[in-house]
């Protein structure tokens, strides 16, 4: 048993929130809760089964591969988990069955609809497989199906969140399927020049392949499909509307994960499989890194003129995956490695504000910040946890944020690329402009929560607390994001060296 | 030697748990047990740093790694005898603004009492990390700690006045603590490491001139900004509005100390003497600080605000030890360390008298004290003491080290910047002693701010505030007669500034 297990790891955390999703409608229509139960637990398993797998990877020091069905690469489906993809499944496990729990007040608010709950919880671990398959598999055209997966559950959660999350599903609809479009047009016209789809094979047979309009045209091609699905400036247009917009429970994990994962795909493609010592590389990387430049700056500037802390929110992601992709664009170990880490940082800060954003909302109805004042004596641990991941997003040592983009400082500097390190600074001294002027409004406003919604009320009746803090199911997810954000950044080297160095170095 | 223990480190988290505890207990226990962890944790400390110090004086290092923190970084703690100094002041000190914060706050009747202790506990923290750190990583760490935590405390009364103030002391801050991080990726990357070593590791030359004058100021003006080197010195007149404790806090124990140490860290530490000198940069620094030890003497004058008046005395005072680190003879640079001490008890001094006038009294402006010995004679006694001691008379703290500092100059051959000290010393009595004089002038009966107040007959302060006012004053007298009372201060210095120098040999 526990052989078998752990030969099929790869798969079996992919397929059982699969499982979860298709089970959940059914399970519900004899319980109401049932489903919601299978779908938090397959996630958990899911999370469990993918620490275990990167502590094999770790371990065994070399990449882990699997064949779907025993059929071999290159006509078969494979599998292959590293240092680097192996962190961000455990990545996406976690913060999804982590968005799972945190879902349930929400959904248990409720009660007259209970397939819409089922509903609600299908879609979401749909995301969560899509995203698993997208991180895991070596197969370009599969990356594709799965990019799809995330991208159809993506539009549901995002169209049947507020009164106008419609309109922003129809506009990601509208780019997104654009961004899909180009990848697989990207994919094709690298199968056309060497006849394999599967990732380790295409990279074997691009060097031979002397075409090189052709490899250009696809990696443009690629740049666009990627960047739009990351949001990455100027391909963003459909993203603040769909991250303030989403529901409320489930934008933590579009805006925390569905992003960072097309960016882990880029790194796979422009590292892994083109070979980057070719000499249009540089030019492609540079291309890169002025997008990055140009969206960090404008992300942070926009993130200024809103009221709305979901937009704030929304802008400021738009910044910060300029980092990610400004860690490609360096291209040294520094580089990648800082990229990678801001992936993992980046993800529990910006799922961890959105679960914030989310309690703000659940329990006083906020959404713009004026109407933070005073409500860290209402909610004292959300608002403690919101500094923390604040402070790690302006990029204040000792917390995640810090030290990605140390890392990313002495990749731009080991390169002499001085205007990278200029952009950090100024991006974080932008964000430390619009952060604390959410604490000055949180701590030092004028007091604006004075009660519980109505519809909170109701439900609390009896109960009688002196603080109204949100329900621990709201409350686990939101301090785990804090405690990752500091235990990350205080063991970001473990990272660094124990997990991705390997992979990395092997690569460049 | 190297002692391997657990101490220093100890010595840094103490206060961060009592913070921890503070934030937890809150408004729910008593305040008296509130104020219980502050004083305890202050004396545990207080207690862990001293019992460092006959080891250290023997020339031993405590050492306390505790993993790495960032690739080939460790976050590790060396306890040198610089290091002892600040942490020494910082420790001590700490009790005594305890116990008087405790009787001014109560006294004043502040509110938000729980987040004052715990901001005031995390900024010990920061500060006794910054003096034991063994890197420029750990350093910045804490010194980063330093910059969050204090915003609280200025921004205390939360108002329109605080919000400005905490936004200049913010914005200057963190800039500055921007550009130190550049730099120290940049240095990180050239040399390799980021470890602390008396006399600086980084070459002569190894830089052409320009770059290094760069590097150098990138990293000096986090200092420099915390220092309140004209003209990065804005937001200290500004953080004025904070309670007086904070004054107290910022002036003599920790932020502005900080700086000044930070200062002494970059200049002996990581450049070292040669290569400052090689370079021209100790040039231009010192004439910074010759300039803002005349110009803010100027300011002071005009000022009638008591406590305005001190921050720009501190202004002044602070780079008397900008500028004997930047004589960089053994004599200036143990000088200037001594003056940490001496400046800490002396300012301190003053501003807790200005806090007890403020309370006791309710008068802030300098021309209605007229004849307040009268009724204070014990806060008038004191303050008129530290006043004689910060214009350095003999037999106060303030003599010794400005006696280094000047004797140093000459023995580079640089007098006119011991000029700028004795015209200086000259200058502090002609803003200090006026004050003296109004306090002890037949004024007719001392006036008193009943609408503040809220009685018009007072005696001298509260125990509470008197008690520790007239320790530190009784310091400031006996380190004036003996410098090496206690826990050898003076001593420590010397053999900090021998280690930077090789054993005393002029630099040129």
């Amino acid at each position: 048993m526990n052989f078998i297990s752990m030969t099929h790891l790869p798969v079996l955390i992919v397929i059982i929130p699969l499982c979860g999703a298709v089970l959940c409608p059914l399970l519900s229509h004899f319980s109401p809760a049932a489903g919601k139960k299978a779908v938090i637990g397959a996630l958990f398993v899911s999370f469990c089964l993918s620490i275990l797998q990167l502590a094999a990877v770790v371990q065994s020091g070399e990449a882990l591969h699997y064949y779907l069905g025993g059929w071999k690469p290159p006509y078969g489906i494979e599998f292959v988990i590293d240092g680097v993809n192996g962190i961000i499944i455990v990545l996406v496990s976690f913060i999804g069955a982590m968005t799972a729990l945190f879902s349930s007040p929400f959904e248990e608010a409720d009660k007259t609809a209970p397939f819409k709950s089922a509903g609600y919880y299908s879609i979401l671990s749909f995301l969560v497989t899509g995203l698993l398959g997208l991180s895991s598999t070596g197969d370009a055209f599969n990356l594709y199906v799965f990019m799809e997966i995330v991208a159809l559950s993506g539009y549901g959660l995002i169209a049947i969140g507020e009164e106008k999350g419609p309109i922003a599903a129809f506009r990601y609809l509208l780019t997104g399927t654009i961004g899909a479009s180009m990848y697989l047009l990207g994919v094709g016209l690298l199968y056309s020049a060497t006849g394999t789809l599967n990732m380790a094979d295409l990279a074997l047979r691009l060097k031979d392949v002397d075409n090189m309009p052709l490899i250009v045209f696809a990696m443009a091609c690629l740049v666009v499909g990627f960047g739009i699905k990351m949001a990455l400036f100027p391909l963003h247009g459909w993203q603040p509307a769909a991250h303030s917009y989403a529901h409320p429970a489930a934008d933590p994990m579009i805006a925390g994960v569905m992003i960072k994962i097309p960016a882990y795909a880029m790194f796979r493609f422009f590292f892994c499989i083109f070979d980057s010592g070719l000499p249009m590389m540089k030019t492609i990387f540079n291309i890169i890194g002025i997008m990055a430049v140009l969206g960090i700056l404008y992300g942070s500037l926009k993130a200024l003129r809103y009221d709305k802390y979901n937009k704030i929110l929304a802008y400021s992601s738009i910044g910060q995956v300029g980092y990610i992709a400004l860690g490609f664009a360096i291209g040294n170990f520094y580089g990648i490695a800082g990229a990678v880490l801001h992936i993992l940082s980046h993800a529990f800060m910006k799922t961890g504000l959105f679960y914030t954003s989310a309690a703000f909302k659940y329990r006083y109805k906020i959404h713009y910040t004026d109407q933070l004042g005073q409500v860290y004596r209402k909610m004292p641990v959300t608002c403690g946890a919101l500094v923390v991941l604040a402070l790690s997003m302006i990029g204040l040592p000792p917390f995640a944020g810090f030290f990605s983009k140390w890392y990313l400082a002495l990749g731009a500097i080991e390169n002499g690329q001085y205007l990278y390190v200029a952009v950090l600074i100024i991006s974080s001294l932008l964000s430390a402009v619009y952060f604390f002027r959410i604490f000055e409004k949180m701590f030092m406003g004028e007091k604006t929560v004075s009660e519980p919604s109505t519809q909170e009320e109701s439900l609390r009746q009896g109960k009688t607390q002196s603080r109204t803090e949100v329900p621990l199911s709201m409350l686990i997810p939101v301090l785990t994001a804090a405690l990752m954000v500091i235990a990350l950044g205080l063991g970001n080297s473990f990272i660094v060296n124990g997990v991705l160095r390997n992979t990395v170095m092997g690569v460049l | 030697m190297t002692i391997l223990s657990i101490i220093p480190f100890l010595a840094v988290v103490v206060s961060l748990a009592a913070a921890f505890l503070i934030l937890v207990f809150g408004n729910r226990v008593k305040p008296n047990v509130r104020e219980a962890v502050t004083l305890l944790a202050a004396v545990i400390k207080a207690a862990l740093v001293f019992s460092m110090v006959p080891a250290v004086l023997k020339g031993n290092e405590y050492y306390f790694c505790l993993w790495e923190i960032a690739d080939g970084v460790e976050l590790a703690f060396r306890t040198d005898a610089a290091g002892m100094v600040f942490a020494c002041v910082a420790s001590g000190l700490w009790i005594v603004t305890s116990v008087y914060s405790i009787g001014y706050m109560r006294g004043h009747h502040e509110k938000n009492q729980t987040g004052y202790f715990a901001a005031f506990a995390v900024c010990l923290s920061s500060a006794i990390g910054i003096s034991f750190a063994a890197n420029l990583v750990t350093f910045f760490i804490f010194y980063e700690m330093l910059t969050v935590a204090t915003y609280p405390l200025v921004a205390h009364y939360r108002d329109d006045k605080a919000k400005a103030s905490g936004r200049k002391y913010l914005a200057y801050t963190l800039i500055s603590g921007q550009l130190f991080f550049a730099a120290i990726a940049a240095v990180y990357v050239i040399y390799g490491t980021c470890d602390f070593r008396a006399g600086g590791f980084i070459e002569p030359g190894s830089l052409s001139g320009g770059l290094m004058i760069l590097l150098f100021f990138l990293m000096i003006g986090g200092g420099a900004v915390k220092a309140g080197v004209m003209p990065l010195h804005g937001w200290l007149p500004a953080a004025m509005v904070a309670p007086t404790p904070v004054s107290a806090l910022l002036h003599a124990v920790a932020v502005v100390k900080a700086g000044a140490f930070c200062v002494l860290r970059v200049v002996c530490y990581v450049f070292g003497p040669d290569t400052v000198a090689s370079c021209g940069a100790d040039k231009i620094l010192a004439w910074f600080a010759a300039a803002t030890i005349l110009l803010s003497s100027f300011i002071a004058m005009r000022k009638d605000n008591l406590k305005a008046r001190l921050a720009f005395s501190t202004i002044g005072q602070l780079s008397y030890i900008v500028l004997g680190i930047s004589v960089l003879a053994p004599y200036s640079i143990a000088g200037a360390m001594f003056h940490i001490v001496a400046h800490a008890f002396l300012k301190i001094t003053l501003f807790m008298c200005a806090g007890a006038i403020y309370v006791t009294a309710g008068l802030s402006e300098i021309s209605t004290m007229g004849g307040l010995a009268k009724r204070m004679p014990v806060t008038c006694t004191c303050f008129a003491l530290a006043s004689l001691g910060i214009a350095g008379l003999p037999l106060l703290a303030g003599f010794v080290s400005k006696f280094n500092i000047i004797r140093g100059a000459f023995l580079m051959g640089k007098p006119i910047f011991a000029a700028v000290l004795v015209a200086a010393a000259l200058l502090a009595l002609s803003y200090l002693i006026p004050v003296v004089r109004i306090f002890f002038g037949k004024g007719g009966q001392p006036a008193v701010n009943s609408e503040h107040t809220g009685h018009t007959g007072y005696t001298d302060a509260a125990a509470a505030m008197l008690i520790p006012i007239t320790i530190t004053a009784a310091v400031s007298l006996v380190l004036g007669v003996m410098p090496d009372a206690g826990p050898h201060l003076y001593d420590l210095a010397v053999i900090a500034a021998e280690a930077i120098t090789g054993g005393g040999g002029a630099i040129v």
